[in-house]
């Protein structure tokens, strides 16, 4: 079967399904891609491919006994390089964990097996996951499917590039402060950072334990509520997960949101870039013809709640590194070693005072969602930058790439609310992406949402130029 | 700007390249801490972004 890679995560499950293609033949398909695809693009540091197989071998035996089968039996996924995986190296993209290999799956990673889910090889990421570039001095950067001398964006850089190239079928990633949604708009796909406490972060290593969230990265919303529904739920391994029930989110994808109300962010709109902006403008006036409610939200304080966040984040990476920052600095990379050490000498009072904002955020949050039930905000503020390139242009301006991509995503870990990115076009040829933000356990209508916009947008439907 | 004593008490050995840099970066973010705290007034921190449905 020709382009057997660009069928989505649902449509390839089905197929397996109903025995019009095997696991096996899925595996094979994709390994042979990415050894001609990924040498230009470097998104997995590492392919499974012996354990791929012999998975693929066994979900195929699986389906001539006919057993009762998992959402995603026989779907090759792949896993950020943070994420343990039973038997095999959890680099984190760093010099400092290059040989630790994982004695347990991450309960993630357990829960995508125990549907049926193969997995096909760990992803390249921005060391530690604290950075947004994805430029990682020890295994190279992770090159934009749509421009590889451009930056796929991070921290989950491998994951987006991965799915977006056709070299899996859905990915997963870590979002401490954009980690899943930055990259999924930079290289034109769609990722899913649910609410705090939804998903189980036991058994894959933190950047920032208050901040942290696991989430999908797929080519179509549908592909990410199938992953989401799967890794999703109470996790007695992780104290920090939720005991909320979790809905079955199946009907909520018809695309029906007439009556939904929608904030649109007016800082953040009027901080992009113009041509993101009107590409956001343009996905408004899709959501109004299927029956949306749009008005603008200023919620107020943003830039200074973006500093709350980086005063959250930073001492609580520190903490977590402070062994090796004080033995073996000189194995991070220069970026990561610098914002470490920043966080290490943090006063404990910059992180109370963080702390406190999240509160004051919150209570400010919760009046904006009495009036409508999801926010709107471009993701990044402009497209992909070159590899290297010190600065990104926005607008008039040209501002720090750290600056530029976390912004409009940061604030909302700190409050752990759910928040999906969804491509919404192209600036020249590159894609940008679309944020809608939900209530605190209100992934089905972000997702609904973001449904919507997918079925009644036109021009995000492309491949990247990588056959 | 930044404090040397502080480092080493953390046993931290901050190169010399690293310095100024990490100084600069400091004192910027305390800077912006300092305007966060005027503004967040008496409210109590959040340890956890979602206390209520975590520790029900």
């Amino acid at each position: 079967m020709s382009d057997l890679w660009w069928l989505s995560l649902a449509e390839v499950a089905l197929r397996i399904r109903n025995r019009e293609v095997s696991p096996v033949e899925v595996v094979q398909t994709l390994l042979e891609r990415i050894a001609r695809v990924d040498k230009g693009l470097n998104s997995f540091l590492r392919v499974l491919a012996d354990e791929a197989l012999v998975a693929a071998r066994q979900a195929e035996d699986a389906l001539s006994r006919t057993e009762e089968l998992g959402l995603l039996h026989g779907v090759p996924i792949a896993v950020k390089d943070m994420i343990h995986v039973r038997g095999t190296r959890t680099t984190c993209g760093s010099k400092i964990m290059a040989d630790f290999v994982a004695q347990e799956d991450a309960t993630v990673v357990k829960r995508l097996r125990e549907n049926g889910a193969i997995i096909l090889g760990k992803t390249n990421l921005h060391e530690f996951a604290y950075g947004v570039t994805n430029i990682n001095p020890h295994y190279g950067p992770a090159r934009n499917p749509w421009d590889p001398d451009r930056i796929s964006g991070g921290s989950s850089g491998g994951s987006a590039v991965a799915v977006a190239a056709g070299l899996c079928y859905g990915a997963l990633g870590t979002d401490t402060g954009g980690s899943i949604r930055i990259p999924a708009a930079l290289c034109g796909v769609v990722g899913l950072k649910p609410t705090f406490g939804r998903v189980s972060r036991y058994g894959v290593v933190p950047l920032a334990w208050s901040l942290d969230h696991v989430g999908p990265i797929t080519r179509t919303v549908e592909d990410a509520r199938l992953m989401f529904q799967v890794i999703a739920g109470y996790d007695p391994m992780d104290p920090t997960t939720s005991k909320e029930p979790l809905p079955d989110l199946r009907g909520l994808l018809d695309g029906e949101i007439r009556g939904v109300r929608v904030g649109v962010i007016r800082p953040m709109m009027e901080d992009a870039d113009p041509q993101v902006r009107s590409l956001v403008q343009d996905a408004l006036k899709v959501l109004t013809d299927a029956g949306a409610e749009v008005e603008e939200v200023a919620i107020p304080s943003l830039q200074e709640m973006r500093t709350a966040a980086m005063a959250i984040a930073m001492p609580e990476a520190s903490a977590y590194h402070l062994r090796w920052l004080s033995q073996r600095s000189l194995d991070y990379g220069e970026d990561v070693r610098q914002r470490l050490f920043v966080g290490a000498l943090l006063p404990a009072h910059a992180y109370l005072t963080g702390l406190r904002a999240r509160q004051w955020l919150r209570k400010q949050l919760q009046e904006v969602f009495e009036r409508v039930q999801v926010l709107v905000a471009p993701t990044v503020s402009a497209p992909a930058c070159p590899i290297g390139a010190q600065t990104v242009r926005v607008g008039e301006e040209e501002r720090d790439p750290r600056a530029a991509y976390l912004w409009f995503n940061q604030v909302f870990n700190m409050v752990g609310l759910p928040s999906i990115s969804v491509p919404c076009g192209f600036v020249r040829h590159l894609p940008v992406g679309m944020q809608i933000i939900g209530r605190w356990f209100a992934e089905g209508e972000i997702l609904s949402v973001a449904r919507a916009f997918e079925r009644g947008a036109i021009q995000i439907h492309r491949r990247p130029p990588v056959d | 700007m930044m404090d040397q004593d502080l480092a080493q008490s953390l046993r931290l050995e901050i190169p010399e390249d690293d310095r100024e840099v990490v100084a600069t970066q400091l004192s910027a973010i305390l800077q912006r801490i300092a305007i966060v705290e005027q503004l967040v007034g008496d409210e109590e921190p959040a340890f956890v972004p979602e206390i209520e449905e975590i520790f029900r």
